[in-house]
């Protein structure tokens, strides 16, 4: 069988690598030292993003490159969004352009607010590019609880081949052509996992949280319909799917954020106190600097940035959130022309 | 804008293998051609045949001969139209009635019709009206058959250097021409811009390109000449069947498969609007993954296929006023196609030659990075580079399992990066004129003063109640030729000298001037109350050349 590579060595990652190893495919994963490398092959165990679970046998770590460019035809990479634009300059330097290269990451790069596979694209010359998304907690995967996900690329040969090679009893995968749609949905449900992580907290009950999911929901494609990806996407894992599990686990360290905060703990604090990154925090200011640049409204955003960043309270937010105008439930099903209705955006 | 070199040097022997096919074929050459279009175009269907359920060679030929009847049916009737009729009648009659082996011979006919069309042939006809009507000296100079006598002809009569500035790395492009088939892929801004490709190529000793052009070319006698003679062939865009389609594929396909340079104005139409391209129509250009893969897959000895992105920036246009009400007319739907414009009136192109001999209106022609078929640049050795300049080996590209494949699905992708690396070249080779940026400046102004007025309002506004101080354009100009200077240093735009270096009252008054030579007093005028326009869809089809830069919004 043929060896796949994955890029980076922290939780999603050595999910994934378990995963594949697990059917029985050899997998070279690059960790960034040689120590951790070492430390994983000694051990089969990533102690510090997995501890306590074993993984697969067929897993070899390693801290050289060029071997996983080498030896690999379909790469994942999967390496925080604040370091992955330098690790794919890094990769660039190996891959010839026949690889196929997957982005696991959901991020955004603040002064470019270009997403992952458009820096694969940048600092590599591969072209056949894709981006996995999706409910996907690595915690659950790598325990071997059911779950799915999306493969997007433009590339017949990129969403077959990560289909042939992660499918598996525990995982299924579906294919879209959407690639910004469906890494647009990873990162933006980072931002509405805070503003759950807020309603849980302050119990506002059940109505509330799935009021705010479907809302949430809306914003997003609206967005993303204006940034050129169709909205339909959202209905997908990686849209619907993604933000219902992030919104509603306690897994997810967004919602942990907002849970923190409505309990009265500091932005910095609250960070702080989880630990790792909360790519949430980050989306909001970026995504509220694009969303007023292209004259898109997006009002739960509004309203976390007005709480987290423009030293608003919280109850003058709620207020002002229940008080925005109520347009058509559905925007993309009110188009004019359409045996719908004639509706209008509500931008 | 360096020039890398004029050729003078006699770099045209440098012209290798490929440049030796020339565009005109020996009559063997055109049989070959002609049967090999036809043949694979009716493969390609009986290949579809296999890979459906509901497609029939039945169904493929009723669907043409229904396009077919329905565009006659609406066409004003020639002695051609007549007879297309007659053979569409007679394939109706036919193809319901025979067996499937039979379809295929109509099907081979019809391929056989569509081939001879595009292919073209001299016309002694059309050679006779043209000579008929043109002055003494171009009659003597249509007399002669070679393209590149009257190429030299028109090269004297006009001051190339001056009238049409032709900048880019030449000899890079020279160097490549030898040792590779080259796709030019210009910006579409006139039908004059295959004459003057032709004009800036010969000047610049860079080798011949042959090329699609559009049927409605050849309803100028003096262009139609030329087309023919420089290897052009016929492409009626009104014809939207899948045989047209994919015999006039296979067409260019074989052209570069036997190393002809090939030019596509990827635009697929004349610039409607006046803004430079930004969407491409990449079906032909898409021929070239599949070329580099067949050459790959014969071991040819020079496989490779460079994109030459060419802008075009005209400071006057000889159809705008056509241009931009079917723009306006028409918006969204590209395929509408004027058959008869400003363009087929023979004494508008002179009048508009003759501006430009004047000097009152200047081309530029800016040829930009070569690329590869995947959107890479490629050095003067033939290398591809990456975005940080890495080599890169462009066969990995079309390889799987060990060798190079033909990929459909996967060359789509491929073309589709080339369709965006072609764009990023427009908009950076883009040349601001000073009608550009004064026609930009000017309508930002009028604009200002109705705020409440959306577009169509606006370009309906015309005449000296609507004028605007002198000082307010200089204004909003000297802000606008700030920014765009620097744009050009970052690298963002191309500016004409008098962009770049003239204060805002001197590119005003000479765009004044270019504008009153050619489109009779109406685009910008001075009255008493300043600044004003007899004619705002003309004023808003110059400043468009400046449009999606962003300049519309305040810094």
């Amino acid at each position: 069988m043929e060896t796949i590579g994955i890029i980076g060595g922290g939780s999603f990652g050595s999910a994934l690598a378990d995963m594949i190893g697990t059917k029985g495919h050899p997998v070279l994963q690059w960790f960034r030292t040689g120590e951790g490398a070492d430390r994983f092959n000694a051990s089969l165990e990533n102690a510090k993003y997995l501890p306590g679970i074993s993984l697969s046998a067929n897993i070899i770590a390693t801290a050289d490159l060029e071997r996983v460019a080498r030896h690999c035809k379909l790469i994942i990479v999967s390496v925080p969004s604040q370091h992955f634009r330098q690790v794919a300059g890094m990769l660039g330097d190996w891959v010839d352009g026949s690889q196929l290269l997957v982005s696991t990451t959901k991020g955004i790069e603040a002064h470019s607010f270009k997403l992952m596979t458009e820096v694969l694209r940048e600092e590599t010359c591969c072209l056949k590019i894709g981006a996995l998304s999706g409910p996907n907690l690595a915690k659950e995967i790598a325990a071997k609880k059911p779950s799915g996900s999306v493969i997007a690329s433009r590339y017949e040969e990129v969403t077959q081949k990560v289909q042939e090679v992660l499918s598996g009893p525990y995982f299924r995968v579906y294919s879209n052509t959407d690639v910004y749609g469906v890494e647009l949905g990873g990162v933006l449900k980072n931002v509405y996992a805070i503003a759950t992580g807020l309603v849980a907290s302050l119990k506002m009950g059940d109505n509330t949280i799935g009021m705010i999911i479907t809302r949430a929901l809306a914003e997003m494609s609206r967005f993303a319909e204006r940034m050129g990806s169709n909205p339909l996407t959202f209905l997908g894992l990686a849209g619907v799917g993604d933000l219902v599990t992030t919104c509603t686990s306690p897994l997810s360290r967004n919602y942990r954020v907002g849970l923190m905060i409505g309990q009265g703990s500091s932005l910095e604090a609250a960070v702080a106190a989880i630990g790792e990154v909360a790519e949430g925090v980050n989306t909001i200011r970026i995504v509220k600097e694009k969303a007023a640049q292209i004259g898109i409204r997006m009002h739960i955003l509004e309203g976390l940035h007005a709480l987290l960043f423009e030293g608003r309270d919280l109850p003058a937010v709620i207020k002002q959130l229940m008080n925005v105008p109520q347009m058509e439930d559905v925007e993309f099903a009110y188009r004019p022309g359409t045996n719908a209705g004639a509706g209008s955006n509500p931008a | 804008m360096p020039d890398s070199g004029d050729g003078a040097d006699g770099t045209g022997s440098e012209r290798g293998r490929k440049a030796e096919i020339g565009l005109r074929l020996t009559r063997e050459q055109r049989e070959h051609v002609r049967r090999e279009v036809i043949r694979r175009t009716v493969e390609d269907h009986k290949e579809m045949v296999r890979n459906s359920r509901d497609l029939s060679l039945e169904v493929i030929i009723n669907d043409a001969v229904y396009q077919e009847h329905e565009r006659l049916r609406g066409a004003k009737r020639g002695k051609e139209d007549r007879e297309q009729l007659r053979f569409w009648n007679q394939v109706g009659r036919e193809f319901p009635r025979v067996s499937e082996e039979e379809r295929e011979r109509i099907l081979e006919r019809i391929a056989g019709m569509y081939v001879d069309e595009i292919m073209g042939y001299f016309n002694p006809v059309v050679h006779k009206v043209a000579a008929k009507i043109l002055p003494w000296g171009l009659k003597a100079m249509l007399s002669r058959f070679s393209p590149a006598a009257w190429l030299k002809y028109l090269g004297t009569r006009l001051n190339l250097e001056e009238n049409i500035i032709i900048s880019g790395p030449l000899d890079h492009i020279r160097r490549l021409a030898g040792r590779a088939t080259l796709i030019m892929t210009p910006t579409h801004v006139s039908n004059l811009d295959s004459v003057v490709i032709g004009l800036g190529l010969y000047q610049k000793r860079l080798p011949p390109f042959t090329y699609g052009a559009g049927l409605n070319l050849f309803s100028n006698p003096v262009i139609s000449f030329f087309m023919n003679n420089l290897g052009a062939y016929k492409v009626d865009r009104r014809k939207q069947n899948g045989i047209y389609k994919n015999a006039l594929k296979h067409y260019a396909t074989l052209s570069m498969e036997m190393g002809q340079h090939n030019l596509f104005f990827p635009g697929g139409t004349r610039s409607r609007s006046g803004e430079v391209e930004q969407k491409l129509k990449l079906g032909l250009l898409g021929c070239g993954v599949n070329v580099y893969v067949s050459n790959l897959l014969a071991d040819k000895p020079d496989p490779d296929l460079f994109v030459i992105p060419c802008t075009l920036s005209c400071g006057l246009v000889l159809e705008a006023q056509s241009l931009i009400e079917d723009h306006l007319k028409e918006t969204g739907k590209s395929r509408y196609i004027r058959t008869r414009s400003d363009f087929s009136r023979p004494m508008r192109v002179l009048k508009f030659w003759r501006n430009l001999q004047s000097m009152n209106s200047r081309i530029h022609m800016h040829f930009g990075e070569p690329l590869d078929l995947f959107g890479n640049r490629v050095d003067e050795d033939g290398v591809s580079r990456d975005s940080h300049g890495r080599p890169v080996d462009r066969r990995k590209y079309v390889e799987t399992a060990g060798g190079p494949r033909h990929h459909p699905q996967r060359d789509q992708e491929y073309t589709r990066e080339l369709g965006r690396s072609i764009l990023k070249a427009f908009r950076r080779d883009n040349v601001a004129m000073s009608t550009h940026a004064s026609a930009f400046a000017a309508f930002t102004a009028m604009r200002r003063r109705s705020p409440q007025y959306d577009l169509y309002r606006i370009l309906r506004t015309a005449g000296p109640e609507h004028a605007v101080p002198l000082a307010d354009i200089h204004a909003e100009l000297a802000a606008l030729l700030e920014r765009l200077r620097v744009m050009e240093s970052r690298g963002e735009i191309l500016l004409a000298d008098d962009v770049r270096e003239a204060g805002a009252g001197e590119v005003f008054a000479k765009a004044m001037v270019h504008f009153a030579s050619f489109h009779d007093g109406e685009v910008l005028l001075r009255g008493s109350g300043g600044i004003y326009t007899e004619n705002m869809k003309l004023l808003y089809y110059y400043r468009n050349r400046l449009d999606h830069y962003g300049l519309d919004k305040k810094e």
